[in-house]
């Protein structure tokens, strides 16, 4: 232990010993008995914490009324809590009653815009021709059975 | 209640439970703004300030990260360092005011208004140090946080808070040391 370290020690810790870390109690014990700058630092340090101590601080009366009693605004919330706060409103009020019946059909709207602009890579295989021909052909109205006696 | 339970129910809305966490706190926090700021009205503005923006913003607290009066002190050391920067020239005229009574109570003999004075005049050595060595220094001496606490407040590494602290201290006691050698010379005369 040098005393450069120790009175960065007590720097950084204070002057009780007790209270610095568990590995370098008992070093520093030893080091402020046996150095008498470690023990004139010691002192200084006490000294210090006296007149620091003794630093008056005034008597706030009536702040604890002030900030007790003073208008609270509306507390900030996260997303979801002002989403919900939108979606189900505290006042049960009928006239809101599509809020929570748009975001219901929100997952529709959804499915109906992939729907259409992505196909997924299925093709529906069908002829073009035969299809038409299969069409008119049922929108004739011929009765084909005739045909087979 | 723990401070979590307390915190859970301002989050909703709950003013009884803020009641509970002004009057468990209000002492430390204006006590802290006041040796930060060095006068009572804007302490008052500054305390009033944390305490609103611990209503408004109680869902952003997290217990796992800092106690509720590490989060809280942190709230009050920004309001601090904002004023500061805000209305330096303010507290640097507030300061020479004080400087100048100072000079004028030098001429009394009585020991105890000397030691007042040496007092006060290490008060006015600490409202002169640079805001982070004051802070440290009052985080750690005053308001009893261990260095890692006082660090997270202040928003510094642990190191360059207790090189802070280092030189607050240093710069405390060579001021200590002149006024003891001035106050050997004086019973010398």
């Amino acid at each position: 232990m040098t005393f450069d370290k120790f009175s960065d020690l007590v720097d950084f810790y204070g002057a009780d010993i007790s209270v610095w870390p568990n590995g370098l109690r008992e070093e520093c014990s030893t080091f402020a008995i046996d150095s008498t700058a470690a023990k004139n630092l010691l002192n200084q340090e006490h000294q210090l914490n006296e007149v620091l101590k003794s630093q008056q601080i005034p008597e706030f009366s009536d702040l604890l009324t002030k900030v007790l009693y003073q208008e609270l605004p509306q507390q900030q919330q996260s997303f979801l809590d002002q989403f919900l706060g939108w979606l189900i409103p505290q006042q049960n009020s009928h006239l809101l009653w599509w809020r929570p019946a748009l975001v219901g059909c929100l997952p529709l709207l959804f499915g109906i815009i992939v729907g259409n602009f992505y196909s997924f890579s299925i093709r529906a295989e069908v002829n073009e021709l035969d299809y038409w021909e299969d069409e008119l052909t049922l929108l004739s109205l011929n009765d084909y059975t005739e045909n087979s006696y | 209640m723990t401070d979590e339970e307390l915190m859970l129910a301002v989050c909703d809305g709950d003013q009884s439970a803020y009641q509970v966490i002004v009057h468990q706190h209000l002492k430390s926090i204006s006590h802290y703004a006041f040796r930060m700021l060095g006068n009572q009205k804007d302490t008052e503005d500054i305390t009033q300030e944390t305490f609103l923006r611990l209503w408004i913003n109680a869902a952003k607290w997290q217990s796992e990260k800092a106690k509720l009066s590490t989060w809280l002190h942190r709230i009050t050391h920004n309001l601090c360092i904002d004023y500061l920067k805000k209305h330096r020239w303010v507290v640097t005229q507030e300061s020479f005011d004080e400087t100048k009574d100072d000079h004028k109570s030098n001429g009394y003999d009585n020991e105890e208004i000397t030691d007042k004075s040496n007092i006060k005049k290490l008060n006015e050595q600490i409202r002169n140090l640079p805001e982070n060595q004051r802070s440290a220094l009052m985080l750690c001496h005053y308001q009893n946080f261990s260095n890692k606490e006082a660090a997270h407040i202040m928003n510094i590494s642990i190191k360059a808070l207790e090189s802070a602290l280092a030189r607050s201290k240093r710069t405390l006691r060579q001021a200590m040391a002149i006024t003891d050698a001035s106050k050997i010379e004086d019973t010398k005369d």
